[in-house]
């Protein structure tokens, strides 16, 4: 039995043990940030610049070089992770036993308990028009069920506003840290970019989890249907079998514009449907801790 | 190139193209409603593919109202016909039917139309190697020798080489009547049904309303394999045309030396008003003229004063100034000009005062005021006069009061054919009268003034029904009813009751006796009795009745007869008849000899023929229904020119349907890329 699978995780009902069944057996460990300051690991010099400590010239290097050098340590310190969730009413489309939201929440949670056990910092941001739900991020083992218990309180409703949120998010936020973004990106993507690079600007890493539904990625529908938005009125009529070439390739344009921002601006994206298993999403963010622990 | 259909009532089929309309609304699948995501992505496609899916069905739904309306119209079979006369194929059979009736002898400015007709028959004929038959509207000899009407009857027909067919239109020849399209539209159509090769039939004709309106067309049978084509001979507009309507007498009869009046009744068959001269001639000589003004369209009215001094038979013909067309511009007539009637009038009570004696009032409706214009010529003597008088050299003899009559003398008059009138009065005894053998009727006592029985009575007119009143009473009724009789004999026993009281007492008595008619007046001829004489009726009931008794009361003018009818009437059968005037075999005066005499009759063309209004090309065709036809102006020389035809459609249009099955088919089924989805 994969524990990574959905379909096998969806049969879990409780969250707490769905996370833990995801995180047993990755890889934990401490890892730097990317802040670099005082430590007792060295890392690499630099040019002595007006205003450095004096105390930090590598004096042997002086006598080498005749050049004042500044030594860097590199500090070690926890992440202080942001989990950012969606929960539209989009969000809680499924098209076989686990929707989107779901996926979302286990995945969310999954991550809490992986970071929980690394030391690092996590906190819950979930929202839809607004952010409902807000826990900062901490360190202790009881911080967990919190998290747990609002992820689970949660509904999948309302409308979107991604950009909205986002934007308050990086006022808001006064450390820098790791922003994960756990959404299906239904919502205007220039108002979604916009908010993710001012993440960005501020100092922040970012991941972009894009959780989408199988149905949303092959829309295998037949009869002519009445397709009825989930959040909002609009009810649109429509022969599947006329409109699927043009709707994938609108969701390729859809998804190609995401990808395309934010690769350029350094930001991880990662698309996966609900079908595919949430080692992938965890393997995802550790890679990026380890990326971070070899800079 | 006009298009015509054979079957056009085929055509209501049209209404079959809603069925794919229909059927498209039904056939639409009822939408499934699903909750979804990303249905803003689903809109956003739609603006792209929306547009060419409509557009594909409201395609394929025109298609298959297309293929509908196609395969409704070639059930219809469409024809396309050139705007030229007719294909002029040099094989096949062609049938000329050459209106020859008289509206065809107008003449404009390309001479007589029957010519002009004559002239596009040979171009028709001319390179024609097929054959042909040549058939007239009009029969030559249709009429005065009392030919029967001709609608519809089965004409000569033959088929003959095109060199023949040129040699029977040089023999053919105007004619006075009216033509009849039918029976030779009939007979073409009998000999053109069931032939292998392709048929022509071409009416060369005016087009005139009256000949063609009556075609009906439906009494014809169907030939819709032949090419019927009209080749119109003239324009299209109304021809100016005046002709005479009819010739009367107002006063019925004409009297030698006595002036009458005659009418002459001309109409004007245009769209302008007009002038013409009215010329009367009498046996052959012209006597007088009039010019009237007659406004478009109306009839006007020429009065002539005839004096004939000649008794019997006279040839009368009225003819109008020339116009466009000739035939109809003389109307005969023959006049019966009577003698005058000599009357004998026995005064059985002459005064010294011509006012009081018993024959005043008689003498003076007979011969208004003394004049030599009247029809009578009276004589009146007395009781004793008369015993020496030759009786037989009168036409009526009139007795007034007499109280002796001659009884013997009176049934020698009778039996030479002269009617006999008693007139009572005072000096009447009805046991002398009642002694009279030949009357039949018993003259009783006196009633009213001077009688035992008083009582003044009116005139009631026998209480018949007006409609039968005798012929002299026509018109006199209302005056005579107001006629008051203070006194008169009572008359039972037989005879016939011309006048009577409203007590429903005899006033006027008549009965045959020998070869003529005995009549009894119940009352006086004067005033001593009743007020008649004063009445306004009293002349021409006197008059009347005298010439109707005396043989001479008819009308001088017989009722005409139209060219191509036969005569009506009893006057002309089996007796020989000649024509004494007018063209030969056409309008003119005839006459016979019968068991009465010599009789007259004038025969005149159809006055209704004389209207050249002509046919609109859209009523002919709307007549023959279902039948091609084709109206063309002919135009000297033009028809090799003007080749026409007319082509099926049937082959390109089953092209088209199968076209519009073949594109129906791709883009239902998406096929080499129809309909295709983006």
């Amino acid at each position: 039995v994969s524990y990574f699978d959905p379909k096998v995780l969806a049969r879990v009902k409780k969250l707490s043990l769905r996370a833990r069944y995801v995180v047993d057996g990755l890889m934990v460990g401490v890892h730097s940030s990317r802040a670099k300051g005082l430590s007792p690991e060295f890392e690499e010099h630099r040019g002595y610049a007006q205003g450095d400590d004096a105390r930090h010239i590598d004096w042997k290097a002086y006598a080498k070089f005749d050049r004042f050098f500044v030594k860097q340590y590199l500090r070690t310190t926890n992440v202080r992770a942001h989990l950012v969730l969606d929960s539209s009413g989009s969000m809680g489309y499924a098209s076989d036993g686990m929707s989107k939201f779901d996926y979302a929440c286990t995945l969310a949670a999954s991550l809490v308990y992986l970071m929980l056990s690394q030391q690092d910092a996590a906190g819950l941001i979930i929202f839809s028009e607004k952010i409902d739900t807000m826990i900062p991020p901490k360190t202790s083992r009881d911080h967990l069920h919190a998290v747990l218990k609002a992820l689970e309180d949660a509904r999948p409703k309302g409308e979107t506003s991604t950009a909205s949120v986002l934007g308050d998010l990086a006022a808001t936020l006064k450390r820098r840290g790791l922003v994960i973004l756990i959404s299906d990106l239904l919502d205007e993507p220039e108002g979604v970019l916009k908010g993710l690079k001012q993440l960005r600007a501020r100092g922040n890493e970012v991941i972009v989890f894009h959780v989408m539904d199988p149905d949303e990625l092959v829309f295998p529908f037949r009869e002519p249907s009445l397709f009825q938005d989930m959040e909002g009125d609009l009810r649109l009529p429509a022969d599947p079998q006329a409109v699927r070439s043009a709707y994938l390739a609108a969701l390729r344009s859809h998804i190609e514009v995401y990808r395309r921002a934010c690769y350029s601006h350094r930001i991880d994206y990662v698309s996966f449907d609900t079908s595919d298993g949430l080692d992938r999403s965890l393997a995802k963010y550790l890679t990026w801790r380890r990326k971070l622990k070899v800079r | 190139m006009n298009l015509t259909f054979l079957n056009p009532f085929l055509l209501f089929g049209l209404a079959a193209v809603a069925v794919p309309i229909l059927v498209h609304r039904i056939t639409q699948k009822k939408l499934v409603v699903r909750r979804f995501s990303a249905v803003r992505l689903i809109l956003q496609s739609q603006r792209t593919t929306a547009r060419p899916q409509k557009l594909r069905h409201l395609l394929l739904l025109a298609l298959r109202i297309l293929a509908v309306a196609a395969l409704v119209t070639l059930a219809a079979r469409p024809v396309l016909t050139r705007p030229g006369l007719v294909s002029l194929p040099r094989e096949g059979a062609r049938v000329l039917i050459l209106d020859n009736s008289l509206s065809m002898g107008y003449r404009d400015g390309f001479g007589e139309r029957f010519d002009t007709a004559k002239r596009a028959a040979r171009e028709l004929l001319n390179g024609f190697e097929g054959r042909a038959a040549l058939i007239s509207t009009a029969e030559s000899g249709d009429g005065g020798g009392g030919v029967g009407p001709l609608a519809y009857a089965r004409r000569d027909f033959a088929w003959l080489t095109p060199e023949e067919t040129l040699d029977a239109l040089e023999s053919l020849s105007l004619t006075f009547g009216r033509g009849e399209p039918g029976s030779a539209f009939a007979s073409a159509y009998r000999e053109v049904k069931g032939l292998r090769v392709p048929a022509q039939i071409i009416f060369l004709s005016d087009m005139a309303r009256s000949d063609l309106e009556g075609l009906d067309v439906d009494r014809l049978g169907s030939v819709t394999d032949a090419e019927v084509a009209f080749l119109r001979i003239g324009g299209p507009g109304r021809d100016p045309n005046l002709s005479v309507k009819e010739v009367t007498l107002p006063d019925g009869g004409v009297v030698t030396g006595v002036p009458a009046r005659l009418e002459v009744r001309v109409s004007n068959f245009s769209d302008r008003d007009a002038n013409t001269l009215v010329r009367l001639s009498l046996s052959g000589v012209k006597v007088d003229q009039k010019s009237i003004g007659v406004k478009a369209g109306r009839d006007a009215i020429a009065v002539f004063e005839l004096v004939v001094e000649k008794p019997g038979w006279t040839n009368g013909q009225v003819a109008l100034s020339g116009d466009g067309l000739a035939s109809d511009d003389v109307y005969y007539f023959p006049i019966n000009v009577w003698k005058k009637t000599k009357v004998l009038v026995v005064d059985g009570d002459p005064k010294m005062s011509l006012k009081t004696s018993e024959s005043f009032f008689l003498a003076s409706a007979l011969r208004p005021s003394g004049s030599e214009e009247s029809p009578f010529l009276t004589r009146i003597a007395s009781e004793s006069e008369a015993e020496r008088m030759d009786y037989g050299s009168y036409d009526a003899v009139l007795l007034l009061n007499v109280a002796k009559p001659d009884f013997t003398l009176l049934a020698s008059v009778l039996e030479t054919g002269k009617p006999v009138f008693l007139f009572v009065g005072d000096r009447v005894l009805p046991d002398v009268y009642n002694s009279f053998s030949l009357a039949p009727w018993r003259i009783g006592e006196l009633k009213g003034l001077g009688g035992r029985s008083g009582g003044a009575a009116r005139v009631a007119l026998s209480g018949s029904p007006r409609g039968e009143l005798p012929r002299f009473l026509s018109g006199l009724e209302n005056s005579l009813e107001g006629a008051v009789v203070r006194a008169y004999f009572e008359v039972t026993g037989a005879g016939e009751r011309l006048l009577s009281l409203d007590n429903r007492d005899p006033l006027m008595v008549a009965e045959e006796a020998g070869r003529s008619k005995l009549y009894l007046f119940a009352s006086s001829a004067d005033l001593d009795w009743n007020d008649l004489p004063l009445n306004a009726a009293y002349l021409p009931l006197m008059q009347r009745l005298v010439r109707d008794a005396a043989g001479v009361g008819g009308g001088s003018l017989p009722a005409p007869a139209v060219f191509g009818r036969r005569f009506e009437g009893k006057d002309f059968e089996g007796s020989l008849v000649r024509q004494t005037a007018g063209p030969e075999g056409g309008p003119g005066i005839y006459r016979s000899l019968g068991p009465r005499g010599e009789l007259r009759r004038g025969l005149n063309t159809p006055h209704e023929e004389s209207d050249l209004a002509k046919i609109g090309e859209n009523e002919l065709k709307k007549k023959f229904g279902g039948i091609d036809v084709k109206v063309t102006d002919y135009r000297e020389g033009g028809l090799k020119d003007r080749p026409g035809g007319r082509k099926e459609m049937w082959p390109y249009l089953l092209g088209y349907l199968l076209c519009l099955l073949a594109l129906e088919t791709a883009l239902a089924n998406r096929i080499f890329g129809f309909g295709r989805r983006p």
